[in-house]
């Protein structure tokens, strides 16, 4: 049981030493606001990185949720403003649209063996530029959201004393962990991850697993742009959600995801999600040059790997 | 022979893999320029010895004497040194170099830190002379036929100054045309002082090139032939080994024609049209010698490989071919020859291994946890796999339990034909016999069974009819009272 779970309680480990250094050196960490605040980014920021962890999962990547987003915000702020059009629409309107672009991705990758990579390079590049040209190039957003009032309590609100994002990250954790770790379709991502070629021979079906993983990260990634653009209330299509694929990579890897697919479970996402948040924190709280933010990052991920390693060889 | 000059004394070499001796107490005597073919049905121990030769393999005793002097453990930098080289049966070429660039690859001309491209073609243009090859040192490889690849490898070989050239099945990949310019050019070889050690299952092309011919059965010397003993005949009696193994007692009772297969042509074979059936309640054997074209019949039926033409129908229904999703859906499964790769997925526990293709009939999306163990308790217990926890990976296991797994898995679905490849390679005795068990309880519920086998032993003791592959097609249906050992090699070959 616990060499099972030997990657997910090494990053707790971290994760809880990090906290009592950033609690020492700085008791605001502690504060209702800051808590409030940084729960919210890793609500946001969780529900993305869970979507690209399902793709990892089968052995893939999901390079594009950072430019999804951003065509995603763009189409929502010119559906809800600029068309009028109702919320009810809209909302499961930007979903089937992350979901559509999901299945394009999974198709590519499944029936016509492009590499995941490049498929989904090339949707970073695209959706970016659609963002730009549907915007003219132009910020979209809700001003001061005079209508929206209750779609924005979803990005900056809070239930019950928690921001209203991490609770939806809740809601989608439970989801995702039932479906990887609990349901027939789990089992078949993760024998296609492990062995496309072996899974085939015992009958499952791999370009239809192969499939719903890529839907899966689309409507993740989905909610989440809808979720940025109304913490963000301005959409500017050339930057918003620049790097975000990233995060998403990251706070996956970190959580103990192979990128070779097979290997990771939703508790190392979360607590990866929740440390690569908790570090962009202790960059602000400590007066790190926010220069630094990503060299921070980096640095910590790739302290992770060699811990990783260094386990791996004494367990073996 | 006009020089009789000992080139290679190999004796007394032994070799075992975890208990099985694969090489006992082998002896080979090669004098220079002469082509000595080698010869064995599969797994007597052909393989190893050239493994050993070349320096793949250590022996765990013998010793080998190359040109008067003895040689320490060989290892494949100082075997190529001392000149002996192997053409093997895949060819490893690298397809995006040139033909020079292969030839000369990891020790290039260089003028400085450059690569010396003129000199490295001129050099090249003489080893090719020297086997009178028309192709350009130039040719990039991915631009040659299989036959011209496989003298690439030759003229490589010579390039070392190869005094002794193995070849491993080379002509198992060629058409009659290439094979015939194959062997012309060992008959050059021998013409310019080359000794070649040619391993082959083809009798024909033995009689043809061969100047005598070193036989091995079940890992030890089972008869050397000079030239004028040379004839089909003997060849034949010197690779059957003289013990024919038990038969099963009983005979099972064979019902009506479940799994037809009309007119399959392989897209490896699509000459060789194969029909046969597989009846309610029968082993059916398929041997043959490796390369026969039995994988692929099997892969074709499973729905992984679509054939040319041809149809295969399970209780009168047709198989969708090239689906294997809906081949499972109709109860025909396959154990794989590849298992480690192909039958199971290592890294993965023996529970979600047994269970991965019923894991969705159970219906609902949700796994239950408790009849997911209770059908990998099943299994464990009924195929006895060896283990401490079900969710130990299988990669933990011995090659005969992961075998059983690989089998488990099927048995926990309904099923109407199994088809087996090489259900017992790497599978040590005592996993064997409960395979074995497993298969005949199979055919007694009514099942019909499909045994691919290259083990004569194993064909003969399991199968009710056995059909013999060669180059493609079915060579000839051996009944029960029919087999025997000699039977089926006069087939094969």
């Amino acid at each position: 049981m616990l060499n099972r779970y030997r990657k997910e309680l090494l990053l707790f480990g971290v994760l809880v030493v990090v906290c009592i250094f950033l609690t020492i050196r700085n008791p605001q960490f502690l504060s209702p606001t800051n808590l409030q605040n940084i729960t919210r980014q890793i609500g946001m920021y969780g529900i993305l990185s869970i979507g690209v962890a399902v793709v990892v999962v089968t052995g893939g990547i999901d390079l594009s949720v950072g430019s999804m987003c951003a065509l995603l915000g763009v189409l929502m702020a010119i559906g809800l403003v600029e068309k009028k059009m109702p919320p009810a629409v809209v909302i499961p309107g930007i979903l089937a649209v992350g979901g559509a672009l999901g299945w394009l991705h999974g198709i590519l990758v499944s029936r016509l063996k492009l590499q995941p990579f490049i498929v989904t390079l090339c949707g970073l590049l695209l959706y970016r530029g659609a963002a730009r040209f549907v915007a003219s190039d132009e910020s979209k957003g809700f001003g001061d959201s005079a209508g929206f009032e209750p779609l924005k309590q979803l990005a900056t609100g809070s239930v019950a004393g928690m921001s209203t994002a991490f609770v939806l990250f809740l809601i989608v954790t439970v989801l995702v962990g039932v479906l990887l770790h609990k349901s027939v379709l789990g089992r078949h991502l993760y024998a296609v991850g492990k062995n496309s070629e072996a899974a085939r021979y015992a009958g499952v079906n791999v370009l239809r697993v192969e499939t719903i993983a890529y839907v899966i990260a689309g409507v993740c990634t989905g909610v989440a742009a809808i979720l940025f653009a109304f913490y963000t209330n301005s959409i500017a299509p050339s930057s918003h959600g620049s790097y975000y694929e990233l995060y998403g990579v990251a706070a996956v890897v970190l959580g103990g995801f192979s990128l070779r697919g097979g290997e990771g479970t939703v508790i190392g996402v979360v607590l990866g999600v929740i440390l690569l948040q908790v570090l962009q924190n202790l960059v602000n709280l400590l007066g790190v040059p926010s220069s630094l933010n990503f060299a921070v990052m980096g640095f910590v991920i790739l302290i992770g790997a060699l811990l990783e390693k260094a386990f791996q060889k004494k367990a073996a | 022979m006009a020089e009789s000059k000992s080139l290679l004394s190999a004796s007394n070499l032994t070799k075992s893999y975890g208990g099985v001796r694969a090489l006992d107490t082998v002896s080979l005597e090669l004098h220079t320029g002469e082509t000595v073919g080698l010869l064995g049905a599969n797994g007597a121990g052909k393989s190893t010895l050239i493994k050993i030769l070349c320096g793949l393999v250590t022996p765990d005793s013998g010793s080998i004497i190359f040109e008067g002097r003895q040689v320490g453990p060989l290892s494949p930098k100082v075997s190529e040194q001392l000149g002996i080289s192997v053409i093997h049966q895949e060819r490893h070429a690298l397809e995006n170099l040139t033909v020079a660039e292969n030839i000369y690859l990891g020790r290039e001309p260089k003028i400085g830190p450059f690569l010396d491209n003129r000199s490295l073609n001129a050099n090249t243009q003489v080893v090719l002379d020297r086997l009178r090859l028309e192709v350009s040192p130039s040719t990039p490889v991915q631009d040659l036929s299989n036959a011209q690849r496989q003298m690439v490898e030759i003229a490589r070989a010579l390039s070392f100054n190869a005094k002794l050239v193995i070849m491993d099945e080379p002509t198992s990949s060629l058409s009659e045309t290439e094979a015939e310019r194959l062997l012309t050019i060992v008959d050059e070889l021998r013409s310019q002082g080359v000794t070649v050690l040619y391993v082959s299952h083809r009798i024909d092309e033995i009689l043809r090139i061969a100047t005598r011919t070193v036989s091995l059965t079940d890992g030890k010397n089972s008869g050397n032939l000079a030239g004028g003993e040379m004839t089909r005949e003997n060849i034949i009696q010197s690779i059957i080994g003289r013990t024919e193994a038990a038969r099963r007692s009983e005979s099972r009772t064979a019902g009506d024609a479940r799994l037809v297969v009309s007119n399959v042509r392989t897209t490896k074979y699509p000459d060789s049209p194969v029909s046969f059936e597989v009846r309610r309640g029968e082993v059916l054997g398929i041997t043959g010698l490796v390369g026969s074209g039995r994988s692929e019949v099997a892969r074709v039926i499973f729905g992984i490989d679509r054939p040319v033409s041809g149809e295969v129908t399970i209780d009168g229904e047709p198989l969708k071919l090239g689906d294997t999703l809906d081949t499972i859906e109709k109860g025909v499964f396959l154990v794989p020859e590849d298992r480690r790769n192909l039958g199971v997925i290592l890294d993965f526990s023996i529970e979600r291994n047994i269970t991965l293709p019923s894991v969705k009939d159970a219906g609902g999306p949700i796994v239950s946890e408790a009849n997911s163990r209770a059908m990998a308790t099943t299994q464990i217990q009924n195929l006895s796999i060896k283990c401490a926890t079900m969710d130990q990976p299988v990669s933990s296991l011995s090659g005969g339990n992961q075998q059983k797994v690989a089998l488990g898995k099927w048995l926990a679905k309904d099923a109407r034909c199994l088809v087996l490849d090489e259900p017992t390679c790497g599978v040590d005795i005592g996993a064997r016999g409960e395979i074995y068990d497993q298969i005949d309880a199979m055919a007694k519920q009514g099942l019909a069974v499909l045994m691919i086998s290259s083990d004569t032993d194993e064909v003969l003791t399991q199968c009710d009819r056995v059909l013999v592959f060669s180059r493609g097609g079915v060579a000839g249906e051996l009944s029960r009272d029919q087999l025997s050992k000699d039977a089926i090699m006069r087939l094969a070959i």
